[in-house]
């Protein structure tokens, strides 16, 4: 367990290693932009000189992670914030939706995979299967769209953009939980559906407990465990899809600055917000999997 | 069996992906990327008719297939079928509602919508082909050398596969088109990287299992060197469940290149694109919502189209897989 936690260290190494890279084949480097269109060539040469981009790029990374690790992201070339606290103000809106969203997306998932595994091949199996087809085929953007034509444009009913209020909150968790919905909803079904003809069921339900019992007390627990693992993965595509719901809501979070940042080409600030998603990435993958361990005490990491 | 932890820790342990992934092919979601099984069953069966029966029995794929025909033939006659030029303002004319000269009305600045909708296709499909292209054949590649070799260099490509799972893929590959600026080059690449590493998984899984496999050690003894063995033994009997993921990752491709685009990160203006065309049409939400329905639903259908064709085509080549 303690190995399995310890393994996140070298993936975070890795993530930065990537980010690190990536953002060297940047063109023009951080000096040009901090100095502007109008600097000169030697106001460029010294500002590289202070911000250490004139010495070797393993010399770079080093003071790249020693940064990372001290919690310094350097400063923003647009707001000249320091891009700690731009990511400080904005985490909220984005924690806050991927949170409403996974929860929400785990709920329905599982309710609508329980019901369908236990009335296989009625209309709402039919349906629950439909819904697993479009849940996956629908761009997040644009039913996010929808959502807000219809919700806020035509009936009124909520807020259409901005964070704050839990109002603001349901469309944009909706539009980007659907997907992982229906995921989680078919995984529950078929796990379901397997568990149900296991041998334990069928002893459960010969000694005379109540139907509900058995799908709940016996069914559902032994079900619960791939689905698990797959809403776990589901994380990685809501931190991802977030991005794309913020833009569409307008609400200030990590994506929506990590957009804004490639716009206006602020190096510091689109390393700091990717830096700061795959961190949130990796831990909670992580939690998912100590999660795991619980669940199923078969399961031990050695 | 579909109790064990499956993927639990995909980007943790290597070592034991092929077990994990076997374990993962059970699991039924959709996008699900873990279908592997005996590669020689699946391979024997693409040569077999009995295949093409069995992909004929699911209604679903052969609509969808129908389907993605016709999306095809309109890209590739764009511009022949197009009634306009997509990309000719027509100010007076703009926003217009469908009518007999412009069948699905005019965007904004008065081009016409099924002219740019036309062409926007080829885009779209460039893009998604593209980008799956890429991954299939970078993702081949890492996975069966990784595979056969095994031993460190096994180690070394699936840590690198790890890394580039630690990053959530639409994240991955907003930093690339990040750095390397938007356009549809950029925007194949990106979303091509993004989808290296389940090809990779795929990959190797189904290439330790054929390693096992007689006519591969027959091949080791008589002292065929491995390219050889690799492209004539390896590459065959894995490319089956590679061609599954193909088909399903198109689908992922079409979303994530379109999200680029809404965010501005893909084709740039004037260009049609399926995605930036949403993305302008936003402005015009409630005077004129067919800007944003239209786009979508055909972005929409074309995914689906694509999952439901990856589905079928994973039935018909792995029975077990059937629900």
């Amino acid at each position: 367990m303690i190995r399995r936690a310890l393994w996140a260290i070298p993936v975070m190494l890795g993530v930065s290693l990537l980010v690190f890279s990536i953002m060297k084949l940047v063109p023009g480097d951080a000096a040009e932009a901090m100095v502007g269109i109008e600097g000169s060539a030697e106001e460029i040469e010294a500002m590289r000189e202070s911000l250490g981009l004139d010495e070797p790029v393993y010399v770079q990374y080093g003071r790249f992670v020693k940064r990372l690790v001290l919690l310094d992201l350097g400063d923003s070339t647009t707001s000249r914030q320091p891009v700690t606290d731009e990511i400080r103000s904005r985490i909220r809106p984005t924690v806050e939706l991927a949170i409403v969203a996974f929860l929400l997306a785990s709920l329905v998932g599982i309710v609508t995979g329980v019901v369908a595994a236990t009335h296989q091949n009625s209309i709402w199996d039919a349906l629950a299967t439909i819904y697993a087809v479009l849940g996956v085929s629908m761009p997040i953007y644009w039913f996010g769209l929808m959502l807000m034509l219809l919700f806020s444009v035509k009936l009124g009913w909520l807020p259409a953009t901005g964070s704050g209020s839990f109002k603001q909150l349901i469309l944009p968790a909706i539009a980007l939980g659907s997907a992982s919905t229906a995921i989680i909803s078919r995984q529950t079904r078929s796990s379901m559906l397997e568990v149900l003809r296991q041998d334990y069921i069928r002893t459960a339900r010969a000694k005379g407990l109540a139907e509900r019992l058995v799908i709940y007390r016996h069914a559902l627990r032994n079900a619960m465990i791939p689905t698990v693992t797959v809403a776990g993965l589901q994380v990685g595509f809501l931190l991802g899809g977030s991005v794309l719901t913020e833009t569409v809501f307008a609400r200030p979070g990590i994506g929506s600055l990590l957009v804004q940042s490639i716009n206006t080409r602020d190096v510091p600030v689109i390393q700091g917000t990717i830096m700061m998603l795959a961190v949130l990435f990796v831990v909670i993958n992580l939690i998912v999997d100590l999660l795991y361990v619980k669940l199923d005490p078969r399961i031990s990491y050695k | 069996m579909s109790r064990s932890p499956a993927s639990v820790d995909r980007a943790t342990s290597p070592g034991e992906a092929s077990k994990e992934e076997l374990s993962v092919a059970k699991v039924d979601t959709v996008l699900d990327s873990g279908e592997l099984s005996q590669p020689t069953t699946f391979a024997s069966r693409i040569r077999s008719s009995n295949f093409l029966r069995q992909f004929r029995r699911s209604r679903h794929a052969v609509v969808s297939l129908f389907v993605l025909l016709l999306f095809f033939i309109a890209a590739i006659g764009a511009p022949v079928l197009a009634p306009h030029d997509p990309i000719q303002f027509d100010l007076i004319n703009s926003l217009a509602p469908m009518s007999l000269d412009h069948p699905l009305g005019t965007d904004e600045l008065g081009r016409d919508m099924l002219s740019r909708m036309l062409y926007g296709s080829r885009i779209t499909f460039l893009i998604t082909f593209g980008a799956v292209l890429i991954a299939l054949v970078v993702g081949t590649a890492l996975g069966t050398v990784a595979g056969y070799r095994g031993g460190i260099t096994d180690t070394l490509i699936m840590r690198f596969v790890d890394i580039l799972l630690a990053m959530p893929m639409f994240l991955l590959a907003v930093v690339i088109i990040a750095a390397l600026g938007p356009g549809v080059n950029n925007v194949i690449l990106a979303v091509g990287v993004g989808s290296v590493p389940d090809f990779a998984r795929v990959a190797r899984g189904s290439t330790m299992s054929v390693k096992q496999e007689d006519y591969v050690l027959a091949a080791q003894a008589t002292g065929v060197n491995d390219r050889r063995i690799i492209s004539r033994h390896i590459l065959p009997n894995v490319l089956p469940p590679l061609l599954v993921q193909s088909t399903l990752r198109l689908a992922t491709a079409i979303l994530t290149a379109s999200g680029l685009s809404f965010l501005g990160l893909g084709p740039q203006p004037p260009t049609a694109e399926w995605g930036a065309m949403l993305s302008a049409g936003r402005n015009f939400m409630t005077s004129s919502p067919q800007l944003l329905i239209i786009p979508g639903v055909a972005i929409l259908l074309v995914t689906v189209a694509f999952n439901l064709v990856g589905d079928g085509l994973r039935d018909a080549l792995d029975p077990r897989m059937r629900r």
